[in-house]
């Protein structure tokens, strides 16, 4: 887990961890069953009030991304495959759509889009 | 439950006096009380510890007064003071082997081990320490006994920025017990805010603020500027702040 907080940001420091930690759970590199730090070592590696750990710890236990075991610890949940490709997919139809936008606004036309979509695709460039 | 309560505490001296102060220290939290100088920091925490003479007004430690179980409360009750309270002609080695017998539950191996990770010669006379170095002994010192309840008093006054994040280090490891407590006074803008849940605001004898960290920085958000710091919502609330939405009172 690797989360980095700024103090300074417009972004309430609990919200900066729960996308962090949202965002490493959706792209796999937390995996279900991972052990989280304590809210106590979360707030001593961050440099953060132990609330402010716990608050957002809290606030993923209640959207069900994470498990608090009592007296054991914060896991990630066993969450439904199914259910999380569902919730991605739909991400990147709304960043598809932004992506869309975007290319009518350069004056391109759906087909000119669809080609360099499978353009770069088929290079790799972006691997 | 909280590890400290105090309810309508007064508290009068010569050219001072504290009004109906009710503040708290929720157990496994800690609180910042801030204030400038001379608005009762010093006082109250001295109320706290038992050092000094207050009116009406109760103060209890884990729900107990200092006369139902003063031997417990004192055990679990770690305070460091603003001012040595030893000779300082004296050196730490000699300090510490001369309470040794006095205080059974003095971690000996806590204190030598920090004292070297810290790099504080524990020969030399604390006469001879840098500010840093003083409040670094001090605050192992206390630690050393185990308290469960720490309050400092102006921990970081003279203190460069590397020892205050070392000081943080060993606050945090503190708090690595979610049955301990800590309470800290200060009268600048430290590092130490990070560590603290709750700010509670003193102002010529009186609370004139006591939040959540986290509500204080909410309310705060939408000044286009980021989360400022405990200064400047000291200096807004006071009245001389710039922030464009004022706090108030």
């Amino acid at each position: 887990m690797k989360i980095k907080v700024s103090q300074t940001s417009q972004t309430p420091i609990y919200e900066q961890i729960e996308q962090q930690i949202r965002q490493q759970i959706f792209s796999g590199e937390l995996k279900a069953g991972e052990q989280l730090l304590s809210i106590r070592a979360l707030a001593r590696e961050l440099r953060i009030g132990i609330i402010t750990a716990k608050r957002a710890y809290d606030d993923l236990c209640n959207e069900n991304i994470l498990v608090s075991r009592q007296g054991k610890g914060v896991y990630v949940a066993e969450l439904d495959r199914e259910l999380l490709r569902e919730k991605r997919c739909s991400d990147f139809r709304k960043q598809a759509q932004q992506l869309i936008t975007a290319g009518r606004e350069a004056g391109l036309t759906l087909e000119e889009i669809h080609e360099i979509l499978e353009e770069e695709g088929k290079s790799g460039a972006f691997l | 439950m909280n590890a400290i309560e105090v309810r309508g505490l007064n508290v009068r001296r010569d050219h001072f006096e504290m009004n109906n102060v009710s503040m708290e220290v929720p157990k496994g939290c800690v609180v910042g009380l801030v204030g400038r100088n001379g608005a009762g920091k010093t006082t109250l925490i001295e109320a706290i510890a038992g050092v000094t003479e207050t009116g009406s007004g109760t103060i209890t430690y884990d729900g107990m007064s200092i006369w139902e179980n003063e031997k417990q409360i004192k055990q679990d009750l770690g305070v460091v003071f603003a001012e040595p309270w030893f000779n300082n002609m004296t050196s730490p080695r000699v300090l510490v082997e001369s309470i040794y017998p006095w205080y059974p539950d003095f971690d000996f191996k806590y204190f030598v081990d920090n004292m070297q990770r810290m790099e504080i010669d524990a020969n030399m006379t604390i006469n001879q320490y840098s500010s840093g170095m003083l409040r670094k002994f001090l605050m192992i010192f206390v630690l050393a006994r185990r308290p469960k309840t720490l309050i400092l008093d102006e921990p970081t006054t003279g203190v460069d920025p590397v020892s205050r994040n070392e000081m943080l280090d060993l606050l945090y490891e503190f708090m690595q017990q979610e049955d301990h407590s800590i309470l800290f006074s200060t009268h600048i803008t430290s590092d130490l805010d990070k560590i603290a849940d709750y700010i509670v605001m003193l102002e010529k004898g009186r609370v004139i603020m006591n939040e959540s960290k986290e509500m204080l920085q909410s309310r705060y958000q939408y000044s286009g500027r980021g989360l400022p710091d405990i200064e400047t919502i000291m200096l807004d609330i006071i009245g001389e702040g710039t922030l464009p939405n004022k706090g108030g009172r």
